[in-house]
């Protein structure tokens, strides 16, 4: 079913269309409180929170907007999470024992050993990062928002995005070199 | 210089200088005899362009090209990053491409960046999405208030508007901004000098008359309050009065009422008592000793 119809399902309290909507997003939810507060657990409370301020106000948003919307709200509630936690928006060493259930795909348990070491990698050196460019490897690389929504939500010019985000991507090629480079496949 | 028996009017400096005319050093571009004869007779020429048909090494090229970009321009990395991700985007065309090109041939460190890079390009978005552990659907689902469908309206669309806004982390640092902002524009420089206070304020305090206008205005009002509260007062004491004298004569009223109740009850009570009393005077003569014995 397509994203218009099942936010207007949603907005006529269609509980099967809520829920359908939760099982398509939750992964992109849990995966941008993940990138922020950098363990499952509070990951996994925060997507929980980010769905509930989402069931509220579902009814006010477009389906053309609503995917940069959804990040917009859950990056926001991450940043709330972590100032109320008095954190700094740094997620921590991530073990990969913590990761649990990631979306692979892949059958092979090599290749999944492989997938797992190489998003450990990625997500050490995005630790590594300053707090704005890994903002910007989050929400231009990772979630592919378009450059104005980030000027946006970040507060800045356009033309500061296109520059931040190409050193943030320098940056963070640098660390994982650091690191020993991307396993085996890349 | 000559050698050999050969004569040649060419010497080293005049060498160098045809030499650097050439368009190729190859052996085959020497087809001048004057710089055939001082080669052959000169063996410092003869060295020097021996090196150069032999070629530097690669690594002594490379080394080279360093030593010079040292003197020079500096390590041309740096501009060689800020390329990069043009490159892996696809965005990098032209000459600025070829350059790029030239400049990754050379220099490991930005090559092996460079894979990092396009291997990020496919990796980074498959992040995007992270499956949390089974029964997250189902904690979510349970933790909603159940769900009331209804139209909100443009009252409603209005606070979900605002509540949306003042979601947003730098709400509270933009309100007081603005409130900063609206309290220096009614009131001005708390810390500036009197002439450089707001100029709302000093207008206010020259227009003298205005403020005297003002002040009758409010004067008067002050008064018309305070007459109509007297006269309140006064209507409410004439009321308490007026209600004290219905109590006068209602106490009147009925003291007129109750002493004939009381007289009456006064007069039967004694006619009563009489009445027993002549009974028990009648009673106590038949009981006397005397008219038993009779």
């Amino acid at each position: 079913m397509d994203l218009a119809t099942l936010l207007e399902k949603c907005k006529r309290g269609d509980q099967l269309a809520w829920e359908a909507l939760v099982r398509q997003y939750q992964g992109r939810v849990f995966a941008i409180a993940y990138h922020y507060v950098g363990n499952t657990e509070d990951a996994r409370d925060l997507a929980q929170d980010i769905f509930i301020r989402l069931y509220g106000t579902v009814r006010t948003v477009d389906h053309e907007r609503f995917v940069p919307w959804l990040i917009r709200i859950a990056r926001n509630a991450s940043i709330d999470f972590l100032r109320r936690r008095n954190v700094r928006p740094r997620s921590g060493e991530t073990d990969i024992s913590e990761m649990t259930d990631l979306a692979t795909g892949d059958a092979d348990p090599e290749e999944m050993c492989d997938a797992h070491l190489r998003r450990n990698l990625i997500y050490r050196a995005l630790s590594k990062l300053t707090g704005l460019n890994r903002e910007m490897i989050i929400l231009k690389e990772i979630h592919e928002l378009p450059i104005e929504e980030i000027a946006s939500l970040l507060g800045v010019p356009v033309g500061t995005v296109k520059s931040r985000s190409n050193r943030a991507r320098l940056e963070l090629a640098q660390r994982i070199i650091e690191l020993g480079g991307l396993p085996n496949g890349q | 210089m000559s050698s050999a028996g050969i004569e040649t009017t060419m010497n080293c400096r005049s060498f160098a200088q045809r030499i650097m005319e050439l368009e190729t050093f190859e052996e085959k571009a020497f087809e001048d005899r004057e710089l055939r004869d001082h080669l052959l007779t000169c063996p410092h020429c003869e060295q020097f362009m021996r090196t150069l048909w032999s070629g530097l090494p690669k690594d002594g090229q490379s080394e080279l090209t360093m030593s010079i970009l040292a003197r020079t321009s500096g390590k041309s990395c740096r501009q060689a990053g800020d390329l990069l991700c043009d490159l892996v985007d696809g965005a990098l065309q032209g000459e600025q491409a070829e350059l790029l090109k030239i400049h990754l041939a050379h220099c490991s460190g930005c090559s092996r960046t460079l894979e990092v890079l396009s291997a990020l390009k496919h990796r980074l978005p498959e992040l995007a999405e992270l499956q949390p552990a089974t029964g997250f659907t189902g904690q979510v689902l349970a933790s909603l208030p159940i769900y009331q469908p209804e139209n909100p309206g443009w009252t409603g669309r209005l606070q979900a508007w605002f509540a949306n806004w003042a979601q947003r982390p730098r709400f509270s640092l933009e309100a007081a901004y603005l409130a900063t902002l609206l309290m220096l524009l009614l009131f001005g420089n708390p810390f500036a000098s009197l002439p450089e206070t707001s100029p709302r304020l000093l207008a206010g305090i020259a227009d003298q008359s205005g403020v005297v206008r003002v002040a009758q205005k409010g004067y008067s009002e002050v008064e018309a309050y305070a007459r109509k509260s007297l006269d309140a007062v006064e209507m409410v004491t004439a009321r308490i009065e007026a209600s004290g004298q219905g109590l006068v004569r209602l106490r009147e009223e009925l003291s007129g009422k109750i002493v004939p109740y009381y007289e009456h009850g006064k007069s039967t009570v004694q006619s009563v008592t009489k009445f027993f009393e002549q009974k028990s005077s009648t009673l106590k003569k038949k009981l006397s000793p005397k008219s038993s014995a009779r």
